[in-house]
């Protein structure tokens, strides 16, 4: 295998980042802060780079899938309006109207009709999936419907008590069970971390598996 | 009689689904066409928010970030024209706009042609920066030197020749960071790169399915106040005397959520008759 191409070398430059980015938070030494700031920047330039390879990753992947296609299956329609947003943003790129159009009239009502087709699936499975089979399921359904209706102006109308319930819900059930989220989220990164700094993590230096 | 109690029982449970979607929809528009105008507690957060606003003195500089894709507009739209027409009403403030969503930049540039500009000038009193790349990474250098990541504003002029930039050169130079974070920015990096190294207030506006996820966040301190969803809209476009889009959506929420309820109801009463008549399910 190629020099280039060896896995040591990007699990080695993984690591070396992530110390330099370690130390910057706990020691401070001018040439550290500056090596940091420096890779910072690189990550700003190296995530510029990722659109741009993103969107021929796109092409790609698109034609292949074309090729594949029969005459039928064909569907042009995700490829031809990429190539059309990136003319328009980029070679009439004084042209702000056109790609207001582009914007205002497709890519803003397309994305959110996906979002708002979410409200059709939870009214099915309000009625369908929503009932009192076990106590663990009547609780969610108690404190769920609590926090619905001290989310709408109707329930506290309805009665005033379901304010207090509903924010308790909110404030205490659900903070606990998020805390314990974030809590065990943050162990995880760590314990990622050490593992990247310690070349045991792989999986980003294209290895199966991850890891050992 | 018991054979056609059964059939009706049948025929409710396995109701088809485009009863109901058909239903979802009647509910949803017809308090947009007729508002039932239900009053409307405001939330502490919200209050907290616009206080902390309201607050701005002259010469203070705001940063407000439109991080927000369009599939959560519906929800962060409503937020973002009431927070800045709260902003652009309060005299002598310097307002940075800011995005670090790819369509972050056009969205606020929608809300904008929504919102009260006053006195308020390019250049001068407010600025709209382009999106910036680089999630975090981009983040951390943006609250350290703005020039590091950015030179020129959305219309390709430089910042050095604004008079508005003057004076900022870091977040330090800021009193407050609000704005709108849609599901695709995790409030993390707000939390790791601006609220723990710089010590400033965090005023976001986000979805509301987002809210319970914020809350430890809250309750830390780390994130001063939020608002959220539609509801949070419409409760801050009452507190600053603007009805807007929040509000009409309001009486839709309402009702939406009270069938949600009626339906899960309906079930419920469904499941038991059949499990008290013996039924499988």
């Amino acid at each position: 295998m190629s020099l280039i191409r060896r896995r040591e070398i990007s699990l080695a430059l993984a690591a070396i980042g992530g110390i330099i980015m370690i130390s910057d938070y706990f020691i401070n030494v001018k040439a550290i802060k500056d090596i940091a700031a420096m890779l910072q920047s690189w990550g700003v330039i190296l995530a510029i780079f990722c659109i741009f390879l993103s969107t021929g990753n796109l092409v790609i992947y698109h034609v292949q899938r074309l090729s594949r296609q029969t005459k039928e299956e064909r569907g042009w329609s995700g490829l031809v309006l990429l190539v059309m947003s990136l003319f328009v943003g980029t070679y009439l790129a004084g042209r702000q109207d056109l790609f207001n159009i582009l914007f205002n009239a497709i890519y803003l009502p397309i994305n959110q009709a996906i979002y708002g087709i979410i409200g059709f699936f939870l009214i099915t499975a309000s009625y369908r999936a929503f009932k009192v089979r076990s106590l663990e399921a009547s609780l969610l359904l108690v404190s769920g419907c609590a926090v619905i209706l001290k989310n709408a102006p109707i329930g506290s109308w309805l009665w005033e008590g379901v304010i207090p319930i509903g924010t308790w819900f909110n404030e205490v059930g659900g903070l606990g069970g998020n805390r314990g989220f974030v809590i065990a989220a943050a162990l995880g990164a760590f314990s990622i971390g050490i593992r990247v700094l310690m070349g045991l993590q792989k999986g980003f230096a294209g290895e199966a598996g991850g890891g050992e | 009689m018991e054979k056609k109690n059964r059939g009706i029982l049948e025929a409710l449970e396995y109701v088809d689904r485009r009863i109901l979607y058909s239903l979802m929809i009647i509910v949803v528009a017809v308090p947009l066409i007729h508002p039932l105008g239900l009053p409307m507690p405001i939330s502490s957060f919200t209050r907290t928010a616009y206080n902390a606003i309201e607050a701005l003195k002259p010469g203070e500089y705001v940063i407000w970030a439109s991080d927000v894709d369009a599939g959560a507009w519906a929800e962060c739209g409503p937020q973002s024209i009431a927070f800045l027409n709260h902003l652009f009403r309060i005299p002598n403030i310097k307002i940075i706009i800011v995005s670090f969503i790819p369509a972050g930049t056009d969205l606020v540039l929608l809300a904008l042609k929504e919102v009260d500009l006053h006195d308020k000038k390019y250049g001068i009193d407010y600025v709209i920066l382009p999106y910036i790349a680089g999630g975090e990474t981009a983040k951390a250098i943006f609250f350290s030197d703005v020039y590091k990541v950015v030179t020129l504003d959305v219309y390709g002029t430089h910042l050095e020749q604004m008079s508005i930039m003057k004076d900022f050169k870091n977040v330090n130079d800021i009193s407050i960071y609000t704005g709108v974070v849609s599901p695709m920015t995790p409030l993390e990096e707000y939390i790791r790169q601006l609220v723990l190294p710089y010590k400033k207030p965090l005023i976001v506006g986000v979805i509301s399915v987002n809210v319970p996820t914020l809350m430890p966040y809250i309750k830390s301190g780390q994130v001063t106040a939020y608002l959220g969803g539609a509801m949070g809209a419409a409760e801050y476009e009452l507190l600053i005397g603007r009805p807007g889009s929040g509000l009409a959506q309001a009486d839709s929420i309402s009702t939406s959520h009270l069938m949600i309820l009626l339906l899960v109801l309906m079930g419920n009463i469904l499941y038991i008759i059949k499990r008290v008549r013996g039924g499988k399910k």
